[in-house]
């Protein structure tokens, strides 16, 4: 028997999970799927582009370069023996990594070899190599992929929304900076942050798929217990105040598109929840959204038929700890005239209430959509950390979904949609 | 057997499905072929929108997509595609197995019925589909074929292929041409509908925790029998490669030229040299080892993104990268230098273990995923040769350097697109 791990079963779900913290601060979490062939596994520090701004190792405040946190993503992949994709294909895995707003994740996908997989994943994480040569040499390819995006009239919409509900927090920086950002990027600033929120008492480590729990926990566990850590740092992050109210109602972006995108949507005041009133905030105002613009609401239909919306529109909402928002929206040919309708939608809403039995349509609708998520062991992994470092357990949704009632919609309403944090932002 | 599918026939139809214990939900496809044709693509396009606008008995969107939510958010999703030169249309539903519910609806029947509906059943007036919703799904479809201008790594992949395949049908787009949606009415439509749509060769695909008399039951009992018999046959034909490689060069308002290059490889799906290319493309430019991503991102920082990909009908693969507008003829000589590389057998053995590895990691994690598996399946029966997913993995073992070199050998380059910038001097990028 091996001590210290933690076996949690869900038995609607018919999945167990089992959790150990090692010694050094790393929180490991393993989910066997019977009958699968692929395994994944992330491996995840709670440091995104909005940590541009904190106490760095060495005891300094400092502000670092936009798209550090990205550009730090690229770099770990390069070790002195050469690129990590090399070892990785050797073993027939796919690795990947991605950086969040919160979060930068390291990742492979594997159906064979998934111990050597998961030890040369760990090593190359926790072995940070930079040379000024393989810096500047990444300053071209990454200024490819900001241009990249800057061409995507998707992206452009998104973050030009963002930028229209924030003032100060650094939300509004693309997370992978500028042209300019980046070339002020140097080795010696990739060593603080990396060191800075790195630690593995910073990070998470998440495995599901076709593996042995106990065995994985123990390999990692050896592994870990071979290298050496400084103490687990505290970490101090700053963040300017940002206000209630909006930076700019209407934010326009010319591309010269064929069809113009709008978002729109309203800026999160109830922010700093975690655990369980952030989960029931982020389910309710989701179910709030579906019923009032979803596609089986009344709205939906009758700009479907006037020609206002494509099956492009949709609605999502975004909570982390420091900040939230709501976006609706997608291509159109009369913007302006969509979002006139859309806020009448919401105005409408608070006059006359809602209904209970859409609610519970929509309540089952988001039941089944997660036990289809399920299947996905990136969704899993991904969503697990998400959750996991704002203190909520993804196996809660489902319980928290059948517990939720209609009073909280109701709630919600009338407290996240108010006419002062509404912004918008159109690409044409 | 978690990943081979057992094919029985039901009112002539052929049915595939694999029972498994494996998911939280089941799965089940619908796909329809026919030949692509100038004449009908549009139509075929139109044609499961309209359909999946309304039902006898669910006359409206709303009141279909209400009836999928009640079965636990079932869903549902139509796309058309290409395979080689035939046009292809999958309606796919997923739905929560009734295992992990409190309630005990049936939900795969129910989800059948309805997809059943939408298929045989469409909503008509005077005896034809419904002037106002072939209107507003040309208008729908018309705009979605206006907005791919609008993402241009998209339209420069549509051009490409437009401008190479300018002779042959496989230069139609699977969502049809805004200029024939004009020549569309209700009429016009339900008849194609009633003629052609379905007696076209149909096959159902399931995937799920039922047993195969479940399935065969419900099917037997939801979906009859094709109006005429279809056993006509159509292939693909590989065409030529150009005497000279032509080049074609656009420009719009952009930040980063976007460079697409398509190659004919004259090889198809039942060849011999198939599995042999999978590999060539593998380690030419289908993964982060491969010789396209290593020397033109990782050696000369001139892309983020630059891969290769192979259709598997037509004979045609697509290099695509995102570079600098100044930098179009170093990265296509590049481009040019390693597939010639390639050719002369410049293929180190790591290089081949790690694409053999990748390959075949790949199918593995395809085996968990059921619409990719019902893929895979399809394009057996399009190719015209069946390999199942252990035969796949066998053959790509087995390939040799010397199999590789021969595959790479037929491979031409035979159209160079780049969408560049309005402001891009001409220097450079001429042709």
């Amino acid at each position: 028997m091996v001590m210290g791990v933690a076996k949690l079963h869900f038995d609607q779900l018919d999945e167990t999970l089992y959790h150990e913290e090692l010694a050094n601060g790393l929180d490991v979490y393993v989910l066997p799927k019977k009958g699968f062939n692929k395994t994944y596994a992330t491996f995840t520090t709670r440091y995104g582009s909005i940590d541009n701004h904190f106490v760095s190792i060495d005891g300094k405040t400092i502000k670092v370069p936009d798209g550090i946190a990205h550009f730090l993503e690229h770099k770990l992949f390069e070790e002195e023996e050469g690129d990590i994709f090399n070892q990785f294909s050797r073993h027939g895995a796919q690795a990947n990594a991605f950086t969040s707003f919160n979060m930068t994740s390291y990742l492979f996908s594997c159906t064979d070899h998934v111990e050597q997989n998961l030890i040369t994943l760990l090593n190359f994480v926790q072995n940070p190599y930079f040379t000024d040569q393989s810096v500047e040499k990444e300053k071209g390819i990454i200024e490819q992929e900001i241009r990249m995006y800057q061409d995507n009239p998707d992206w452009r919409v998104y973050f030009g929304l963002i930028q229209a509900m924030y003032h100060h927090l650094p939300v509004k920086i693309d997370i992978a900076g500028t042209v300019e950002s980046i070339y002020q990027i140097n080795k010696d600033l990739l060593y603080t942050c990396y060191h800075t929120f790195y630690h593995p008492s910073n990070m998470l480590l998440f495995v599901v798929g076709a593996v042995n729990p106990e065995e994985i926990i123990r390999l990692v566990r050896e592994n870990q217990a071979e290298k050496s850590f400084p103490a687990a740092p505290d970490i101090k992050r700053f963040f300017e105040k940002e206000p209630t109210s909006v930076f700019q109602q209407i934010h326009e972006v010319d591309l010269e598109v064929d069809t113009p995108k709008i978002l729109m949507g309203f800026k999160e005041h109830v922010v700093g929840v975690q655990g369980a009133t952030m989960l029931k905030q982020e389910l309710s105002t989701e179910i709030l959204l579906d019923m009032l613009v979803g596609p089986t609401s009344d709205v939906y239909e009758q700009l479907m038929e006037e020609g206002l919306i494509d099956d492009s529109f949709s609605s999502d909402y975004n909570i982390e700890k420091q900040y939230g928002f709501s976006m609706i929206g997608g291509n159109s040919t009369e913007p302006e005239r969509l979002m006139e309708r859309i806020i009448d939608v919401f105005k409408q809403a608070r006059q006359k209430g809602l209904d209970r039995e859409e609610f519970e349509r929509m309540r089952k609708q988001k039941i089944g959509h997660f036990l289809k998520a399920l299947n996905s062991p990136e969704f899993i992994a991904t969503q697990f950390t998400r959750y996991k470092f704002n203190e909520i357990n993804l196996f809660d949704v489902v319980p928290m979904l059948e517990a939720l009632r209609f009073e909280d919609i109701m709630h919600r309403l009338e407290d996240h949609f108010r006419d002062e944090s509404f912004a918008v932002c159109i690409v044409r | 057997m978690h990943d081979q599918f057992t094919t029985i026939h039901v009112n002539q139809i052929p049915v595939h499905y694999i029972s498994t214990p494996k998911y939280k939900t089941n799965f089940i496809a619908v796909y329809i072929r026919q030949p692509l044709r100038k004449e009908s693509h549009t139509q075929v396009a139109l044609l499961p929108f309209v359909l999946k606008r309304g039902t006898i008995q669910h006359p409206t969107a709303k009141s279909i997509e209400r009836a999928f939510n009640d079965l636990y958010g079932a869903m549902f999703s139509v796309d058309v595609n290409k395979r080689g030169e035939e046009q292809v249309v999958a309606f796919r539903l997923q739905l929560a197995n009734e295992k992990f519910l409190s309630s005990k609806e049936p939900l795969f029947e129910k989800g059948i019925q309805l997809l059943s509906e939408i298929l045989f059943q469409p909503r008509l007036e005077n005896g034809h589909f419904l002037e106002q919703y072939v209107q507003l799904e040309k208008d729908l479809l018309a705009r979605k074929l206006a907005q791919i201008k609008d993402d241009k790594i998209r339209y420069a992949a549509k051009r490409c292929v437009e401008e190479m395949f300018k002779d042959e049908p496989f230069h139609l787009y699977a969502y049809g041409d805004a200029n024939q949606l004009g020549e569309i009415s209700p009429e016009s439509l339900y008849t194609y509908y009633q003629d052609q749509f379905r007696s076209q060769p149909m096959d159902i695909f399931v995937v799920g925790d039922l047993p195969g008399e479940k399935v065969e039951e419900m099917i037997a009992q939801y979906f009859p029998a094709p109006t005429k018999k279809s056993d006509r046959r159509w292939t693909t034909s590989l065409g030529q490669p150009p005497a000279e490689i032509r080049r074609i060069i656009e420009k719009t308002k952009i930040s980063q030229g976007k460079l697409h290059i398509g190659c004919r490889t004259q090889t198809a799906y039942a060849d011999d040299d198939y599995v042999p290319l999978l590999v060539f493309n593998g380690l030419f430019g289908g993964f982060s080892h491969s010789k396209l991503f290593q020397n033109v991102r990782e050696k000369e920082s001139l892309a983020y993104y630059i891969s290769s990909s192979i259709e598997s009908h037509k004979g045609f693969m697509m290099i695509m990268s995102g570079i600098d507008f100044n930098h179009f003829d170093k990265t296509v000589s590049i481009i040019q230098d390693q597939l010639d590389q390639v050719k002369k057998g410049a293929i180190t053995d790591e290089e081949l273990d790690q694409t053999k590895a990748m390959l075949i990691n790949h199918i593995k994690e395809t085996n968990d995923q059921p619409f990719q598996l019902m893929e895979r399946f399809y394009h057996g029966l399009v190719g015209g040769k069946n390999r199942t997913g252990e035969e796949l993995m066998t053959q790509i073992e087995a390939v040799t350097k010397d199999d590789v070199v021969h595959a790479a050998h037929k491979i031409k380059m035979d159209t160079i697109y780049f969408l560049t910038s309005v402001e891009a001097g001409d220097g450079d990028g001429r042709g």
